[in-house]
């Protein structure tokens, strides 16, 4: 076991392309820390850092307090995982399991020992003599887990491991992962873009956008208290309503609406701005089924999605929606997988309520939706920082 | 699923019931559609089997030549009679066959072990290592293949002179050990195929480069290790120019496709051109070329199945 701090790592691919910018992270040991990120935000690349791959520009990187950043691979006591497995094909499953071992020349019977632990583990022990051709790609997966975890090392990383599965698949493998995770405690780095496993797997999770860090912050804080925009755009889906907001005096309006400012939030420096208003779906609710004394907001209903144990409600607000780089970077990260927006005209934001399943909303229809004041969320749309949050809860990097 | 809200009802569809499964009539395919079917099938046929025609005729010729009395060989007959299977034996009276063969094989199976050996690891420096003027190098290399070889000829024969190799088949064999432009940029593409996350999890496992070519990039680059080995034989077996050149002037030297030439002209002055032995020792040059083809097919179809897969 050991932990993992990255110093001001920077990395650049040719003379201006950086993929990396000074980040500096520290992992704990046994800690799950995951990376998340769209596509080419350099999460990647700061995994195959760790792993030894890719040499750095600038920076240092310590395993277990040992320097390691001019080490090999094979001299940091660290375990991979590819997206694509890239298990041997010419060897049989034993003999991918016990590779790492063998070059580390490790008695045969205790190699053969260890990989029947292994794949006992990970149910995988009637497979050994299959070559990977023969595999489906759960089985694969599992294979390549296996392999890394058969030599015990100090550090694992993911790159993106469940990707390449199906959906089902997936979130069952999400969940064994979790029990993996609970049960070998390793210090672990796991990139992947798909938030939802990025919150149910980390410890805490770090949120990348070209090639910086954003945000380190466990999922719960991630989720309730985002440091800017960006964070508060890509975490969550359905993804937070933004829009455009004014705040005057102990109230925030945007388009129709009025709702008072709790006294916990402190924008007395913006009296008068615009600022940005973000509310997550889930903080609307059905007035009519679940009664509350919170301020409502009315909206005409265009379109449902009815998903079972809940419902989406989504309208619009007579207001400008929030567009700014972070938001539109946190929209592509999505692939496809998030609601299309709605074709909002000029000055109208497309809003989405996640309410409870009995609700009576019909499209077309009328609407009354409660908002808990304590949960909006502020940013200032210049510099996409939030606002109006206490000192400590700021855990932005500068 | 009940009604969408202000639509129709959706009409729910139940599981079929479990009933016993009735014989089904086969289809029959419509009599035009059989019919096109048919003239397809001919068509395709004829072409292939002309084609094949085409290719099998010469070497049909020469077998049957091989087979025949040196006067019927040069009739307008086609087919032997008797059959000569004597041939065979007596081409020893003209060319010293074993010996000649022997220098052939020598010459071909050192040479591709040779090609082999020594383009595997510089294939690999130019696929998968990362060093300043890759590029170059390898551009260098590919513009080896465009050196004709009667411009190297001369320069060679002179070193080799000053190596007293010539009259041996050193300078037959010894410069494949030192790389071979073409079996290279050969290797090369292969290599890039292969995924490069292998080359990374063995790193991670623990493997140098040293190791990942040999343990991971040559066991799945054997069939183009095996075709390149072939291609490497089949040059050298058929080769004529460079053992005429460099080995053609010592008896103890001469390969089968210079021996063969030079029983064209043997025979020739004592007896007048004896076809029929000829196109025997013909048969004998060509029969271990067909018979390799024949097993590298194996390996070749092997290699195609193990790169079909990813991950």
């Amino acid at each position: 076991m050991a932990k993992i701090a990255l110093e001001d790592i920077t990395k650049r691919f040719g003379s201006d392309v950086y993929a990396v910018d000074r980040v500096s992270l520290e992992i704990e040991d046994g800690e799950f820390m995951v990376l998340v990120g769209p596509s080419g935000c350099g999460k990647t690349t700061i995994l195959r850092i760790v792993a030894g791959l890719e040499e750095v520009t600038a920076g240092e990187v310590y395993i277990g307090g040992r320097q390691v950043t001019d080490l090999a691979p094979k001299d940091r006591d660290i375990a991979m995982v590819f997206q694509n497995y890239a298990l041997y094909p010419h060897m049989t499953v034993e003999q991918n399991l016990g590779f790492g071992l063998k070059l580390r020349r490790m008695p045969r019977a205790n190699i053969r020992k260890k990989v029947l632990q292994t794949a006992t583990t990970l149910a995988i022990d009637a497979l050994l003599a299959r070559k990977p051709v023969a595999l489906s790609g759960g089985q694969r997966q599992r294979v390549a887990m296996g392999r890394a975890m058969a030599r015990l090392p100090e550090v694992f990383l993911m790159d993106e491991p469940l990707s390449n599965l199906d959906a089902k698949l997936r979130v069952q493998m999400r969940a064994e992962l979790a029990r993996l995770r609970d049960r070998l405690r390793t210090t672990t780095i796991y990139v992947t873009h798909d938030q939802v496993e990025a919150m149910t797997l980390g410890d805490r999770v770090a949120v990348l956008k070209d090639g910086r860090l954003q945000q380190v912050a466990t999922p719960t804080e991630l989720f309730n208290h985002p440091a800017n925009l960006f964070v508060a755009a890509f975490i969550g889906s359905p993804s937070m309503n933004l829009v455009e907001a004014r705040i005057s005096g102990g109230t925030v309006s945007f388009g129709p609406y009025s709702l008072p400012l709790t006294p916990g939030i402190d924008l007395s420096g913006h009296t008068g701005d615009t600022v940005a208003l973000g509310i997550r779906p889930s903080d609307l609710e059905d007035a009519e089924v679940w009664t509350s004394d919170l301020p409502t907001i009315e909206a005409w209903v265009d379109v449902i999605e009815e998903l079972g144990s809940e419902v989406h409600v989504l309208f619009t607000v007579d207001a400008s929606p929030v567009i700014t780089e972070d938001t539109k970077a946190a929209a592509t990260a999505e692939e496809g997988e998030d609601i299309i927006p709605l074709t909002a005209a000029e000055g109208k934001t497309p809003f989405t309520a996640r309410v409870d399943a009995r609700t009576a909303a019909r499209p077309g229809g009328l609407v009354r939706l409660s908002v808990d004041p304590r949960r909006l969320h502020f940013f200032n749309p210049q510099t996409g920082l939030a606002i109006g949050q206490s000192p400590d809860r700021a855990s932005a990097p500068a | 699923m009940g009604s969408l809200p202000g639509r129709l009802p959706i009409a729910t569809v139940t599981a079929p019931s479990a009933k016993p499964r009735v014989d089904v009539t086969p289809r029959r395919l419509p009599p035009h559609i059989r019919r096109r079917r048919f003239l397809l099938f001919v068509a395709n046929h004829s072409v292939a089997l002309t084609l094949a025609i085409v290719f099998l005729m010469p070497f049909v010729v020469v077998f049957l030549t091989a087979l025949m009395s040196r006067q019927q060989a040069l009739s307008t007959r086609y087919w032997p009679h008797p059959f000569v299977w004597s041939n065979f034996l007596h081409i020893s009276n003209f060319l010293p066959i074993l010996r000649d063969g022997w220098n052939s094989t020598v010459y071909a199976v050192l040479s591709s072990v040779g090609v082999v050996v020594s383009s595997v690891p510089v294939a690999y420096a130019l696929s998968r290592m990362r060093w300043r003027g890759r590029q170059i190098v390898f551009i260098l290399v590919l513009s080896t293949l465009m050196l004709p070889d009667q411009v190297t000829s001369v320069p060679l024969y002179v070193i080799f002179v000053r190596f007293h190799w010539i009259g041996t088949l050193k300078p037959l064999i010894v410069p494949n050990f030192l790389g071979d432009a073409f079996s290279i940029f050969l290797l090369r593409q292969f290599f890039m195929t292969i995924p490069e996350e292998l080359a990374d999890a063995a790193r991670v496992d623990g493997a140098g480069d040293f190791r990942i070519l040999t343990r991971v990039v040559i066991p799945l680059a054997k069939p183009a290790l095996a075709a390149v080995a072939l291609f490497q034989f089949l040059y050298a077996w058929n080769d004529f120019y460079y053992p005429l050149l460099y080995a053609g002037n010592n008896p103890k030297t001469v390969t089968l496709a210079v021996g063969l030439s030079q029983l064209l002209s043997s025979v020739y002055v004592h007896f007048g051109v004896a076809w029929n032995i000829l196109m025997a020792g013909s048969v004998i040059f060509m029969a271990p070329v067909i018979l390799i083809f024949f097993l590298a097919q194996r390996a070749f179809i092997e290699g195609v199945t193990l790169t079909g897969i990813k991950g």
